[in-house]
């Protein structure tokens, strides 16, 4: 715990990175000099002592979200509160060619109605916005959007990435038909491997399904406009707003946006999109407040999706199981933009050729993809790692084995032993099915990566802290909480600087009149947060410091702030008494992000998941019995929140292997499951045991030390499910998701 | 250019997301990597522009420009008619 002012920036301080030993392994510990900047306290790290960080702490606004009494972009009203909805394009591709609003704006209880497309422009998808209309009821609001008389051009149109323009030929078994282009390097070094392997996997496209649909509540006050949005990007959405909206003279600085509670986004929240650009326009043009929610179809046919990939690989071991060659190429499957289809691959197999990777978009006539909780990642290491077992099964090699002699990062290789032995990796792998036994039992691995530790923005990310002579405490942040538990995480940082009670501190968020953060993306939140939050508490505990020095009559350097106490040997004021001192003025300070410390421990974060499945080889259905994941995050401040982001992972890996696509009608260009009913998520019944041993690591990266969560889990675990699947089979299903269906084929092609 | 033909085909060789950046790039495009300040993150993948590949105009608030057409930072860029940044 820092107990002292900021050190002069010249001095450098010594500090411990790395980690304990995982059970079984050794630690891993180094010293690095940082050098703390003015104003920030001393870096914690692998040696500091914590009495609140790393504790089990109930989520703090667990209580409200359960009771209700957390209010979410649906849940706000106001008096005389309005009712907004879009008119949708029918078709998935041409020309809107005549509109009429007249006979919608004269229907009864409508109050403003606002095109949103001008005659002559390109309609692009079925569910393209054209226009939108406000009123006193939903009902009224459906029923003058049945007025709106809006013709169309129809021009031909395709949603099926099979036949779209660029699409590679494919073979009767769904290989990628076209020959590689030519690689001199690769091509000699495929032949001189003692075996090679070249395979084909596809992923379908998945909806972000957030809980909470898309959309807020707009309200002007002359110049000034307040927006209760279901938003990951407070800040980035009022500046868009602002600039979408100049024509109405409002300025940046006049927008407000508010987004306390938000119900997920997962990558599709970052714009204001043209839901909230409708509602504030019809909230401007009625003069009223406007409430636009958009329902579960238009959530899962507008507002984005993790795009579909067609993957092949092609590569080649010595003959101790050594990657010695590697090829790849994926196409993306985008929507109308052609773009947003990007596959990621690890960068961690050592390969003693220069690997070639090569990847091309797919446009379709349907909404493009947006960001989705680990972009590209989960597709691409669900090619790679399934290839990489059958390329393994060919060389007669464990797949273990085959990490331990092909991954190059240390930390990784310390996960896949420990996280082996949890597992029972040996025992289980060693399980021989019956030839002719209905249930196969089988077993899988695959790894994660995560390259993004946080940063200190522009401008600086920030936080505000507020002690008041009752004894609370106010920790205030701009950025969201989008439900992953960033207000505990503020909480916790603030009681454990300030030695305060953890109840005493009220973390708020998601107002853009407070400091500004991050969008919630690219798991950046807590690590750029976290250094700023502590340093406006350290900042409010020196203040509290002196004043209780003055008080006791000691020397403000001996005054320690612990366990709810402050002061020095017997002479100790309970932190209420203490707060008596600050009066009715509060201690009021903002704390900043600083730059990140210049060399970490390890630039990116490592996982490793392990699952079991048992698959029905008479209906072809696959439960996963049990996953375990290791995962590395960084310092771990709320324990609870942090696992709960790594078992929602797995949650939704189960999903996303089993059970998650979408599917287009080719003749409508319409989807046909855009429901909950038909688009299957993964449900209590189909949860395995779920397991995880977060791996605290010191990572030396700023004064705190946090690495975020939302994506790094979610990367491994439908790779470790298809792995299962294929050790189950002994035939892989190299087509997410994996569906009754294709696990018969696959026995059927194993069979014949 | 993409990621791999900057780094050479070398994994070690690090390029960022603000490396793919065009100089005269639309203020109005927006993408996620903007918003969470980090174009000055690694790029691990065969990408030729920066960000996730997801792009939006602040005008339109839509994947499609005042002007009707996609936007992309490859387009997004001097002459386009609903350009509105600093000239080249």
């Amino acid at each position: 715990m820092s107990q002292h002012p900021a050190q002069d920036p010249s001095d450098g301080v010594e500090i411990t990175v790395g980690y304990k030993a995982l059970p079984g392994q050794q630690d891993r510990f180094e010293k690095r000099t940082v050098e703390p900047k003015t104003g920030d306290p001393l870096p914690w790290d692998a040696n500091t002592q914590f009495q609140v960080v790393g504790t089990d702490v109930a989520r703090v606004d667990g209580l409200a979200k359960a009771s209700g009494r957390a209010k979410y972009a649906y849940d706000i009203t106001f008096p005389g509160m309005l009712h907004g909805a879009l008119l949708r394009a029918p078709i998935a591709k041409g020309k809107l060619k005549a509109l009429s609003l007249d006979e919608a704006s004269a229907m009864p209880g409508i109050a403003a109605v606002v095109a949103l497309k001008e005659v002559g422009n390109k309609v692009r998808f079925v569910g393209d916005a054209i226009a939108a209309i406000a009123g006193v009821s939903q009902h009224a609001v459906r029923d003058a959007l049945e007025k709106v008389r809006a013709e169309y051009e129809a021009e031909e149109h395709n949603v099926d990435y099979n036949v779209a323009e660029g699409a590679p030929l494919l073979d009767a078994n769904g290989q990628v038909e076209d020959a590689w282009p030519e690689a001199k390097e690769i091509e000699e070094a495929l032949g001189k491997a003692a075996v090679t392997h070249t395979g084909t996997y596809r992923t379908e496209v998945q909806t972000h399904s957030s809980l909470e649909t898309h959309g807020g509540v707009a309200k002007w006050n002359g110049q000034d406009l307040d927006f209760w949005m279901s938003t990951q990007a407070t800040f980035g959405v009022r500046g868009e707003l602002a600039r979408a909206l100049q024509g109405r003279g409002i300025k940046v600085g006049t927008v407000t946006i508010h987004a306390e509670f938000v119900g997920g986004g997962f990558g599709s929240k970052f714009g204001a999109g043209i839901e909230g650009l409708a509602c504030a326009l019809l909230a401007h043009a009625a003069q009223k407040p406007v409430k636009l929610m958009l329902d579960r179809f238009e959530e899962h046919t507008t507002t984005g999706n993790r795009p579909g990939a067609l993957m092949q690989a092609r590569a080649g071991v010595d003959k101790d199981g050594k990657l010695v060659a590697w090829d790849w190429r994926s196409f993306g499957h985008a929507g109308f933009s052609g773009q947003g289809g990007s596959v990621a691959v690890p960068n961690y197999y050592a390969i003693a050729t220069k690997p070639r990777r090569e990847h091309k978009d797919l446009a379709i006539d349907t909404d493009p993809p947006r960001p989705m909780r680990a972009p590209g990642h989960p597709q691409g290491w669900f090619g790679v790692e399934l290839f990489l077992d059958e390329l393994a099964a060919k060389a007669g090699i464990d797949p273990l084995a085959f990490r331990l002699q092909n991954d190059r990062e240390q930390i990784r290789q310390d996960q896949w032993r420990f996280g082996a032995a949890e597992f029972g990796w040996e025992k289980a792998r060693a399980h021989q099915n019956a030839a002719d036994a209905r249930w196969r039992r089988g077993v899988g691995l695959a790894s994660a990566r995560w390259g993004q530790l946080g940063n200190q923005g522009r401008p600086a990310h920030g936080a505000t802290c507020r002690v008041h002579q009752d004894g609370s405490v106010e920790i205030r942040s701009g950025s969201q909480d989008i439900g992953v538990g960033l207000k505990t995480v503020m909480a916790v940082l603030t009681a454990e600087e300030l030695g305060a009670p953890l109840a005493a501190v009220n973390a708020i968020a998601g107002h853009t009149s407070d400091p500004s953060g991050p969008a919630a993306g690219g798991s950046m939140v807590t690590p750029s947060l976290a250094p700023a939050i502590r340093q406006a508490a350290y900042r409010a505990k020196l203040q509290l410091r002196e004043m209780v020095a003055k008080h006791l009559g000691v020397p403000v350097g001996d005054v320690d702030c612990k366990n709810g106490k402050i002061g020095t040997g017997t002479a100790q004021l309970p932190w209420a008494e203490a707060c008596k001192l600050i009066g009715p003025n509060p201690i009021d300070v903002r704390g900043e992000r600083l730059a990140n410390f210049e060399k970490p421990f390890h630039a990116t974060q490592c996982g490793a998941q392990f699952a079991e499945v048992e698959v029905d080889t008479w209906t072809g259905i696959v439960h996963v019995t049990r996953m375990f994941g290791v995962q590395d995050c960084g310092l771990v401040i709320a324990k609870k929140q942090a696992e709960s982001q790594v078992l929602g992972a797995m949650i939704q890996g189960v999903s996303y292997a089993l059970h998650e696509q979408r599917i287009m009608d080719k003749r409508s260009g319409r989807m046909l499951n855009g429901d909950f009913l038909r688009y299957k998520i993964t449900g209590p019944k189909d949860l395995p045991e779920l397991r995880c041993h977060m791996h605290s690591i010191a990572n030396g990266h700023d004064s705190v030390g946090a690495a975020g969560l939302g994506e790094p889990p979610s990367v491994a675990s439908a790779a470790a499910i298809a792995n299962a699947v294929f050790h189950a089979l002994g035939a892989p299903v190299r087509h997410l998701p994996i569906t009754p269906d294709k696990v018969l084929a696959a026995l059927a092609s194993k069979k014949a | 250019m993409s990621t791999y033909e900057m780094s050479g085909g070398d994994p070690d060789k690090v390029v960022t997301h603000g490396d793919l950046l065009p100089k005269y790039l639309c203020p109005s495009l927006l993408m996620k990597h903007m918003l969470t300040h980090s174009l000055g993150d690694r790029v691990y993948d065969a990408r030729k522009w920066p960000g996730d590949g997801y792009y939006w105009c602040s005008r339109t608030c839509t994947c499609v420009g005042p002007d009707d057409e996609i936007v992309h930072p490859k387009d997004c860029q001097p002459g386009r008619s609903c350009y509105d940044g600093p000239q080249a």
